[in-house]
């Protein structure tokens, strides 16, 4: 295989995360997931696509990385996501369209 | 012009507990804060101030009344709500704690899922918590063939940066 260059072998992290389904019983209303980036000050680095079965997350330069798909349809405009820069933790909270 | 002076004294008084809240001083806050109310009982910013001044002196339930009191003067002012968020959350009282978030939604749409997420959900630790203990429902991500995903593209959302720290008062 081709040698890597140096910025590629800068790795991507998978960022710890958790997806939450609200409410705790019943149909489902919203996915929510908390996303941990230790070492990431401010949300200026982030760039967040919600995708209506995905979620695609990048920290820059290159530290985080996540790109994962959810068994449910969501509402893409009425995501929303705010970053805690005390805790470090991204919350994307997303309403269920159907699952 | 009498009624004009209270009013004034109330402003007065809310500076002053501004200024102990700024240096750390919340009973002093307190004092000054509950002056301008007797002052002037329909300033909103007096209760919310005290408020914050009482969630700092983890004084929950005062805290929570007074929020209500706010939202009673100011049915719109968001930050009423979200600390009697969290005051409910510290009280252990959650589903309180998410009715405030659906009321709140109710105004500010969009804040809706900040509310819901951040005192709702969250301890003081930041990290969102089950409302109920071990009924916190939970997924994985899934693998998705690719002729199974939703051909709709991606949207870029903008991420609202906050603190979550109890910040100074107005
Ligand atoms: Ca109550």
């Amino acid at each position: 295989p081709p040698e890597k260059s140096p910025a590629t072998t800068k790795s991507l992290r998978r960022p710890e995360f958790t997806i939450i389904v609200e409410p705790p019983a019943g149909e489902p209303e919203y996915l929510i997931a908390e996303i941990k980036l230790p070492g990431v000050g401010s949300s200026r680095s982030l760039v967040l696509d919600v995708g209506e079965d995905r979620l695609v997350l990048t920290a820059q330069p290159s530290l985080f990385h996540l790109d994962i798909f959810h068994p449910f349809l969501v509402d893409q405009e009425n995501s929303v996501a705010q970053y805690n820069s005390s805790t470090q933790i991204l919350t994307v909270t997303m309403p269920v369209v159907s699952s | 012009i009498e009624e004009q002076q209270r009013r004034q004294e109330a402003v007065f008084q809310k500076d002053r507990g501004n200024a102990y809240f700024k240096e750390g001083k919340y009973e002093a806050a307190v004092e000054c804060y509950t002056r301008g109310m007797e002052a002037d009982h329909m300033n909103v910013l007096l209760p919310a101030n005290r408020a914050m001044a009482y969630l700092k002196l983890e004084k929950f339930k005062e805290a929570e009344e007074d929020c209500t009191k706010a939202i009673f003067l100011d049915s719109t002012y968001s930050k009423a709500f979200a600390r009697r968020g969290t005051a409910r959350v510290a009280l252990g009282k959650l589903e309180e704690a998410r009715q405030g978030a659906v009321c709140l939604c109710f105004y500010e749409p969009k804040k809706r899922h900040c509310v819901f997420c951040l005192f709702a959900y969250t301890g003081s630790s930041g990290r969102l918590q089950a409302a109920n203990g071990s009924q916190m429902r939970t997924v994985q991500p899934i693998d998705k063939p690719t002729h199974l995903r939703s051909t709709k593209p991606l949207r870029r959302i903008d991420i609202e940066e906050i603190s979550g720290k109890i910040v100074v008062p107005e």
